[in-house]
């Protein structure tokens, strides 16, 4: 398809604000082959992200599905080919999702159903070993029939069973089960041993649908016959094999346990249906998909689908939108996806042909699950040429700016996925999720690589709902050449880009009119005024938009509201403990220094007690410092006190007297004897030798009690002998100890 | 078994544990022997994880370190000589619910319980094992162990050990399934409880390879490392030995090291200038065996009579 070369003539300003308010008399020249900037440089030129899609049903875990994607430049290869042996190669196009939902489904049905073998064939073993002790147990030719089982076909062509039966003995006494019993385990072994793994997912169609390209097998329903209805028979049609299945299993479970009583279980397993199946079991049944080719058939289906949904079938609804606007521009677009939400306990994804992974994480996600699911997609319109921008562009770019534009925007709705909607709602694979619109429309978790092309301009503007608008030639209209010359207008404040004309009020936004850049076919760039219609039918995308972002977390104001008012709280909590701690600093600097005082006047008083030779009643009011001080160390008492008088030593000079305990004053200030508690080993060496100075603390590691309740020798010996050598004994407090000198030696070492 | 008192069976609700709850006997150790740090350590996480005495068993060997159940108030097995990892495996089969410790030494692991050893590492069943390694046995006065250091003179190598010595946490780390391997030293005691709580949490067999001096017979070996902290290298990681600031004061050579790593755990506990102390390897997710031999404890007698028959029944003439 071909766009002519040059654009209109521009319209002037007032034609365009009478076009913009929608003036009937105002006939601008149509455009056409106008892309937005983004967009521009891939006109023509094919490009298929992540398409085809290669599935491999026999694969394990996610990479059931990959992308056959190939980096530039690379070629198939004789592995590429043998990797896709037996698999299926689905191309982009409409009916990709419907392929891809039941290859989805099929591949479930297939593990759960293969999973499941191993135990019903284990099961019917059991029936049948049970049933077999029960043949040997009746009385007409058990033994025989025993003996022969057990010798096989060889052992029975030389003996005769029967005759050996009376040579060998008897069998063991035994009571035969019960009648019902055994007609139980028989019907449940044969119901076991008839199960197949083989089976496939069915598609309900409406009538005039075609039914190629499904994937699996189709129903259709008649004219006048309600899909949603057709599905839940098909669904209670298909649980009927499962029912079955699992009540076998219970059965020879039960009867395995000798566990099985008929008055209480017989009903109970009457009573089972689908909604009493394990997980595992639920998951044998063959999923049924219903299909809504558009909104329209969606829409009116709307009551019994409601009731489809809420009767907790698990069943799988696709509704391919991507339709054309609604037909009143100024009306509110219906979003099947949020209505699915309302239901509260279904499955809901809002996907795109252009992001194919997710969507059909998405597929597994509903099947594995235990409750109906709703797939809204994206998908190419079968309108002719709206999915490729009449032909400008590569129908995967114009999904992919649709996704852009928030025209899809993509979602998980997965009520089993938590209780909150933090958890419940998936909502990261747009692009750009926390702003209006992208600024980069390209720019996608699949590895796309605009840069990779010279000719791509990385465009600053906002891509919105209008730049995707321009791709869909059913809003072609909407849009008016304002200029060919950018920047004049820019000048004037006539107009205004979209993205910011959106943020205005009522009264500002009719001074301005809003426009949108576009590219045409020469390279030339436009702005292109839009029509009133089109700016408000982007403001209701921008509304749906922000009312996801919102349930999703982002841009929530009550989040941010807690957010701040957690802030304010630690902050406050902060200040408090900071205003705490700078109060208990200053009571503790204030007892400190208060300590100090006293402990200087204390020692100034020892210091004033040592030096009176004639404060003898002083003296004597330290009975064990003046017990421990040699009497020649001691200063002459004076001539004719009783002291003096028993004093016999020679008279001491009094200087030098007064020095020494002024310097054993200094050393004991100086140092205190310390231990090194978080080291201490527990061996109980310090505490064995003084008990007076050392004790355990709670956690059993030594520390100094006190440092005077035993001698310093004491000190000295229990650091030798301490094995974590953590001791240091400091300097003595009593420098008339004995031996004192040797002692201070030996200390040294652990200073 | 060494008994507990009675009343033990009447679960007083809201207990809360001291040390003194879990001293045994008097410790009869010889003076300043490291074995008292790992007694006071082990008693200290007990407190601080408020285990229930009656929730404990020590399990032991022959060797000085295996005397370590008698100080501990707790169940307790005071076994044969290198069976300690049997008994204590055995008694986690019936009883997973205990808390199963296992103090053993170099020669009783290494040496005559060696096979124990590889196949206790192998069943990776949920115990905390203790390898006193100080180098000698010690209890039967100074024979080479398998750790005895080249040249050391003992009473059966009056002229200095023969052979190379094996390395604890090295060989361990060549274990199939191994899952937790630690080395510490018993005088640094915050590192030495710190490892041993590491271990403790860990599910799994939790082996800790601890240095420990002996002050009778090899006083000297440790002096080195012990005066020079820089010939030891703390290993620090986020998953692996919590690293207290009073032993970041002491150690100042540290190496960042992933403890999944298992090549970088062997190429650790094997060479380097210095010695290696932290968390060497843990793999959260080796299997157990405990996870299967506790199947059928909650069957009754008649539960199991029932089974024995039902399961000969499938064969009855």
């Amino acid at each position: 398809m071909t766009t002519p070369a040059t654009p209109a003539a521009p319209a002037t300003t007032d034609e365009l604000r009478r076009f913009h308010f929608g003036d009937p008399a105002v006939r601008l020249a149509p455009l056409a082959g106008m892309l937005p900037v983004s967009l521009a440089p891939y006109r023509g030129k094919p490009v298929r992200n992540g398409w085809p899609l290669l599935v491999d049903l026999t694969a394990a875990g996610e990479s059931w599905l990959r992308p056959l994607a190939f980096a530039e430049g690379a070629q198939w290869t004789e592995g590429t080919f043998a990797s896709a042996a037996g698999a299926t190669l689905v191309e982009f196009g409409r009916r990709a999702p419907l392929a891809l939902m039941a290859l989805a489904a099929r591949r479930r049905l297939k593990v759960a159903r293969e999973a499941f073998a191993g135990e019903v064939h284990e099961l019917a073993a059991t029936a049948e070993a049970l049933l077999a002790a029960d043949r040997a147990r009746r009385p007409e030719g058990a033994a025989e029939r025993a003996r022969g089982e057990l010798m096989g076909g060889l052992g029975t062509r030389f003996v005769d069973p029967a005759e050996l039966a009376h040579v060998v003995g008897r069998r063991r006494a035994g009571t035969p089960f019960p009648e019902a019993r055994r007609q139980r385990l028989e019907a449940a072994r044969d119901r076991l041993k008839s199960f197949e793994t083989a089976a496939e997912p069915l598609w309900i169609v409406a009538h005039g649908e075609s039914v190629t390209d499904l994937g699996a097998p189709a129903r259709i329903a008649g004219d006048a016959r309600d899909l949603c209805a057709m599905a839940a028979a098909a669904f209670d049609d298909a649980t009927r094999e499962a029912v079955e299945l699992a009540r076998a299993v219970r059965v020879v479970r039960l009867e395995a346990a000798e566990a099985y009583v008929p008055e209480r279980h017989s009903a109970w397993l009457e009573r089972l249906d689908w909604r009493a199946l394990a997980r595992e079991e639920l998951l044998l049944v063959p999923p049924v998909l219903v299909l809504f080719p558009g909104n329209e058939p969606f829409v009116s289906a709307l009551a019994s689908l409601s009731g489809l949904l809420l009767s907790g079938r698990p069943v799988q609804i696709v509704v391919l939108s991507g339709d054309a606007p609604q037909q009143d521009p100024l009306s509110y677009r219906l979003e099947p996806a949020y209505l699915g939400v309302a239901h509260r306990e279904v499955f809901v994804q809002q996907g795109s042909l252009a992001y194919p992974l997710p969507l059909a994480a998405g597929f597994d996600r509903a099947l594995a699950g235990r409750r109906a699911g709703l797939h809204v997609i994206d998908a190419p319109d079968a309108r002719e040429a709206s999915d490729t921008a009449g032909g400008e562009l590569d129908a995967w770019l114009v999904a992919l700016a649709r996704v852009a534009g928030r025209a899809a925007p993509l979602f998980r709705f997965d009520p089993e996925a938590g209780s909150s909607w933090a958890r419940r709602l998936h909502f990261d694979e747009n692009p750009e999720p926390s702003a209006d619109w992208p600024r980069d429309p390209l720019l996608i978790s699949g590895g796309f690589d605009a840069a990779a092309d010279a000719t791509a301009a990385p465009s600053a503007a906002a891509f919105t709902f209008a730049d995707t608008a321009l791709l869909d030639p059913a809003w072609r209209s909407h849009f008016a050449l304002a200029e060919s010359a950018p920047g004049a207008a820019a000048a004037s404040g006539e107009f205004l880009p979209l993205a910011d004309w959106l943020q205005l009020d009522a009264d500002e936004a009719v001074r301005h009119l809003p426009f949108v850049w576009g590219v045409d076919a020469e390279g030339g760039q436009h702005r292109l005024v839009v029509s009133r219609a089109l700016a408000i039918a982007t403001r209701d995308r921008l509304a749906y938009w922000r009312m996801l972002e919102e349930l999703a977390g982002v841009r929530n104001e009550h989040v941010e509201a807690a957010v701040v008012r957690a802030r304010d709280e630690a902050e406050a909590r902060r200040a408090r403990q900071r205003e705490e701690l700078e109060q208990r600093h200053a009571s503790e600097l204030a007892q400190e220094r208060s300590g100090a005082d006293q402990r200087a006047v204390d020692q100034l008083v020892s210091i004033l007690f040592e030096l009176g030779p004639n404060l003898a009643p002083a003296e004597e009011a330290r009975p064990r410092s003046a017990s421990a001080v040699p009497a020649a160390a001691l200063p002459a008492a004076p001539a004719g006190s009783p002291q003096g008088a028993a004093a016999a030593g020679p008279a001491v000079p009094a200087a030098p007297a007064a020095v020494a305990p002024v310097a054993a004053l200094a050393a004991s200030a100086a140092e205190e004897a310390w231990i090194d508690t978080v080291l201490c080993t527990s061996c109980d060496e310090c505490i064995r030798k003084s008990p007076g100075i050392f004790a355990y603390n709670a956690d059993k590691q030594a520390f100094i009690k006190n440092p005077r309740g035993g001698t310093y020798r004491e000190l000295v010996v229990a650091a030798e002998a301490c094995t974590a050598k953590i001791i240091h004994p400091g300097t003595p407090w009593n420098s008339a100890e004995p031996d004192i000198e040797s002692l201070r030696e030996r200390a040294r070492a652990f200073a | 078994m060494i008994g507990q008192p009675a009343d033990w069976a009447l679960d007083v609700p809201e207990r809360y544990f001291t040390l003194e709850n879990y001293d045994g006997g008097v410790a009869r150790w010889c003076p300043s022997c490291g074995d008292f740090a790992m007694l006071s350590a082990v008693q200290k996480i007990c407190r601080d994880e408020q285990v229930p005495p009656e929730k404990l068993a020590m399990i032991s060997g022959i060797g000085c370190s295996s005397r370590f159940p008698h100080y501990m108030h707790a169940y307790g097995f005071h076994g044969l000589h290198g069976r300690a990892l049997p008994v204590a495996c055995g008694v986690k089969s019936r009883r997973p619910d205990l808390k199963v410790w296992v103090a053993t030494g170099d020669g009783d692991c290494c040496s005559i319980g060696a096979g124990h050893w590889l196949h206790a590492a192998r069943y990776n069943m949920d115990l905390t094992v203790m390898i006193f390694d100080n180098s000698v046995y010690g209890l039967t006065k100074k024979q080479t162990s398998p750790t005895t250091p080249l040249g050391l003179s003992t009473n059966t190598h009056p002229d200095g050990a023969f052979l190379p010595p094996l390395d604890v946490a090295a060989t361990t780390l060549g274990f199939p399934n191994v899952s937790f391997v630690a080395r510490t030293v018993d005088w640094n005691p915050a590192h030495l409880q710190a490892t041993l709580t590491t271990a403790s949490r860990h599910v799994g067999t939790s082996f800790v390879h601890i240095l420990q001096r002996c002050p009778t017979y090899t006083p000297k070996i440790f002096e080195s490392l012990r005066n020079d902290p820089d010939r030891i290298l703390l290993l620090t990681h986020a998953g692996g030995v919590p690293v207290d600031p009073a032993v970041e004061r002491v150690y100042k050579n540290r190496q960042e090291h992933d403890p999944s790593d298992l090549a970088a755990a062997r190429a650790l506990a094997t060479g380097g200038e210095r010695l290696a102390i932290g968390l060497l390897y843990r793999n959260p997710d080796a299997p157990r065996y405990d996870q299967y031999t506790v199947r059928g404890l909650g069957m009754s007698r008649e539960q199991k009579v029932a089974a024995i028959e039902r399961e000969l029944d499938r064969f009855a003439i």
